[in-house]
């Protein structure tokens, strides 16, 4: 209790502090900047301590286990992206700490969609991380680019979030209540399911493919990360995708997990999937900027990590996590690579790139594993998150669904590797000359690779761990189809 | 129920003159009309507390926000026609799908409704008291965290629209004739 | 008599008139009031299932969404503000540079 506890408050009381003393410590960028990477580190221990202590705080927030995961994922894609900021605070308006409230704020926003028990709590968790991203990817005030993908990104969410609250309000017609178990107690006791059910799910579902950018609901994804900060389009990428496919799961499982509920969902994930998979990589194949590239890329993932899901099993659940995990490393160390590079004079097409093997070595070759995570090649977090998604696909009978993910794999391999081509195979345009990657940057890059190595050799451990938290909720969880 | 179907039609027209009237002014002011016939209909349905909140914070402060921006932008009246003929018709399908799917769908199965007993005993739970007792005991983090919630809105409100420092010395040394 | 589902219907009507809105209008500041239009027909339906339901918890939540909607428009708005300044109109219009 006390240490979730503790790493919340770090969260919420500590973005909000970072905001006071930029003032104190007179706008010293390194300081703000080391003040919110304490933070979020700190965050991360605390949420760390506290997995082994179950429990539910105000009767709103469960506690340990599931959350605690949650919460250090979270706490991780904060403290990585503030280690990218750092590499270049004077893009981010240096002194001021509102970025650092704002990163840390998103994460809060995703612990608590994780950890809620009430459909108020999950809500007010996914406005939280999408209204510090809304900021986020405006974050540049002068840069026309900048505003436009945050207007949009702001409408389209906008739009997202009444879907959502519509089917929530529905939901809580049908459930008689705001809480998961009350909703699930109800609907076991109902004779016949409420018809209001019906669209409330539905809506719920359009809530949160607009959330998590399914295809068709992903129409601002590519701007709003062409458009955004660099590192926003990191944090925008990961972070509250990561709180919502953990937030449905828990979701879909603790409230809707009645069979006759779950078929419904199960078959519309799946559609979802293969939609989202299957459009996102072929409109990857032809992009020319490297961040609309990855914006594409990040769809058609979360249409990998939907195939999860979709299993409807413990084993399927359990492998999301751990994808949403590796995903979270890869990601933002793909998107650190380029606003590094882009800070050493490297430009954000992928022509750019040509020849980047010879000019910057180092970081080349970090940009290339994160880019083979990405595809999914073996030893590498990508890989692993993608084997056990399929691996949970099949046992739950989904071949097909299973068959056409792999077969997206391949497609996913052309746009990844002609990345990885221009870089190494191809000469430099012209007067090439080396490129220097600062510091910081390039510790965030290897924290990163490090990461994606150690889950892709040593998956085992985390599935553990992930399968304990789990346990609690395995009489709700619906096993097979 | 003549009630409703008055309080129903005029918030309704109150909407339609949102999305059609071509001065944003006007458009504001039908909002106006819609947030305060929904106060009226909380009003109806027992829950005086919330009507109070609808009329201060919704259409008092939110409004009065919607129309500070549209005075200092001085927007014009722009265009109904969409750019597109195409994402009009979408609109209209998108907009006809959606309720026609929920209203068939709340129409299906009606439900055991409570009577007027029922209804003045749900007085109790409008009240200004019983809110407090529930947003202060079972929904006290929830309460907590809008707060966190609203200091985003202050951050990026201050932090989107704030100017350079520079900028804004060298505005005010125009300001005054220097 | 009057029954649950008017209400639900009134929402169902309403948020379909927001939804139009949003997809249809130009103005920036529009499209944020079609927004409204939205949250308060799930306002409608919250507070309506909340009293059929004899809850407390509906009110409560009606409560933090006109909250969170405070929030959301004032991120709105100041984005609008700043559309406003690097383009000289707040509507989608200029919202098209990337599209290339």
């Amino acid at each position: 209790m006390v240490f979730s506890l503790i790493a919340l408050l770090l969260l919420a009381l500590g973005g909000s502090m970072t905001l006071l003393f930029a003032t104190v410590l007179e706008r010293n960028p390194v300081m703000t900047a080391g003040g919110g990477l304490g933070v979020a580190v700190l965050a991360l221990m605390f949420f760390a301590l506290s997995y082994e202590q179950p429990g539910v705080l105000l009767g709103m927030y469960q506690l340990g286990g599931l959350s605690a995961i949650g919460g250090m994922i979270l706490s991780l894609i904060a403290a990585l992206t503030i280690l990218g900021v750092m590499a270049n605070p004077h893009k981010y308006r240096a002194g001021l700490s509102e970025i650092y409230a704002l990163i840390l704020f998103t994460a809060l926003g995703g612990t608590l969609m994780i950890g809620a028990n009430n459909l108020l709590l999950l809500y007010i968790g996914i406005e939280l991380s999408s209204y510090s991203t809304y900021i986020l990817v405006g974050y540049y005030r002068d840069e026309r680019y900048s505003t436009e993908a945050a207007t949009k990104y702001f409408v389209l969410g906008a739009l997202a979030s009444a879907l959502l609250l519509y089917g929530i309000s529905l939901l809580f017609g049908a459930g008689g209540g705001l809480y998961y178990d009350q909703i699930a107690a109800t609907l076991a006791a109902a004779d016949t399911l409420p018809a209001l059910l019906w669209p409330g799910l539905a809506l719920l579902l359009a809530g949160f493919g607009f959330k998590l950018a399914l295809v068709p609901f992903h129409a601002w994804t590519p701007d709003a990360y062409q458009g955004a900060p660099t590192m926003a389009a990191a944090l925008l990428s990961v972070g509250p995708k990561a709180g919502a496919v953990i937030a449905l799961g828990n979701l879909l499982t603790q409230a809707l997990g009645l069979e006759a509920i779950s078929g419904v969902w199960q078959q519309a994930l799946i559609w979802l999937a293969v939609l989202t998979m299957t459009v996102g990589n072929l409109q990857a194949l032809n992009q020319r900027n490297l961040k609309r590239l990855l914006g594409y890329s990040s769809v058609a993932q979360l249409g990998t990590i939907i195939v999860g899901l979709a299993a409807g099993t413990l084993a399927g659940f359990q492998a999301v996590i751990l994808y949403a995990l590796g995903y979270a490393f890869t990601n933002i160390g793909a998107f650190t690579s380029i606003a590094a590079l882009r800070d050493a004079g490297v430009g954000e097409e992928v022509d750019d790139y040509a020849g980047l093997g010879k000019r910057q070595p180092q970081a080349a070759l970090l940009f290339t594993l994160f880019l083979l995570s990405l595809a999914g090649v073996p030893l590498l977090a990508g890989f692993a998150g993608k084997l056990f998604v399929f691996k949970s696909a099949v046992d739950a009978g989904l071949i097909v669904l299973a068959t056409i993910a792999v077969l997206n794999t391949v497609i996913a391999y052309f746009y990844y590797f002609r990345v990885i081509v221009k870089m190494w195979l191809q000469p430099a345009a012209d007067e090439a000359q080396p490129v220097n990657v600062n510091a910081i940057a390039m510790t965030a890059l290897a924290l990163g690779v490090i990461g994606v190595l150690v889950i892709g050799t040593f998956p085992g451990p985390f599935l553990e761990a992930i399968a304990t938290a789990l346990e609690p909720l395995g009489g709700l969880i619906i096993v097979g189809r | 129920m003549l009630t409703f179907v008055v309080l129903s039609v005029l918030m309704i027209v109150g909407a339609v003159g949102v999305i059609t009237l071509k001065q944003p002014v006007h458009a504001a002011l039908s909002l106006v009309a819609t947030l305060l016939t929904l106060a009226v209909t909380y009003v109806t349905l027992q829950a005086h507390f919330l009507a109070a909140i609808q009329v201060i914070v919704y259409a008092g402060a939110i409004m009065v926000l919607f129309l500070f921006v549209i005075m200092l932008l001085n927007i014009q009246g722009d265009q109904p026609q969409p750019h597109f003929r195409w994402m009009q018709i979408v609109a209209y399908l998108t907009a006809l799908l959606a309720a026609g799917a929920i209203a068939a769908t709340a129409f299906l199965s009606p439900r055991e409704l409570p009577n007027a007993e029922l209804m003045s005993e749900a007085l109790a739970g409008g009240g200004a008291a019983a809110i407090g007792e529930a947003l202060f005991n079972d929904f006290v983090l929830a309460f907590q965290l809008v707060g966190v919630l609203l200091l985003t809105g202050i951050i990026g409100a201050v932090s989107l629209v704030q100017r350079k420092a520079t900028q804004t010395a060298k505005d005010e040394r125009e300001l005054s004739g220097v | 008599m009057l029954t649950l589902n008017h209400f639900l219907a009134l929402g169902a009507i309403l948020f379909a008139i927001g939804l139009y809105g949003l997809l249809s209008r130009r103005n920036l500041v529009a499209i944020l009031m079609s927004v409204e239009i939205l949250l308060n027909a799930i306002l409608v339906n919250v507070v309506a299932i909340a009293r059929f339901n004899d809850q407390a918890q509906g009110d409560v939540f009606a409560l933090f969404i006109i909250a969170i909607a405070a929030a959301e428009v004032a991120v709105g708005l100041a984005l609008f503000l700043n559309v406003f300044r690097l383009n000289g109109v707040a509507t989608v219009d200029p919202l098209r540079r990337m599209k290339e």
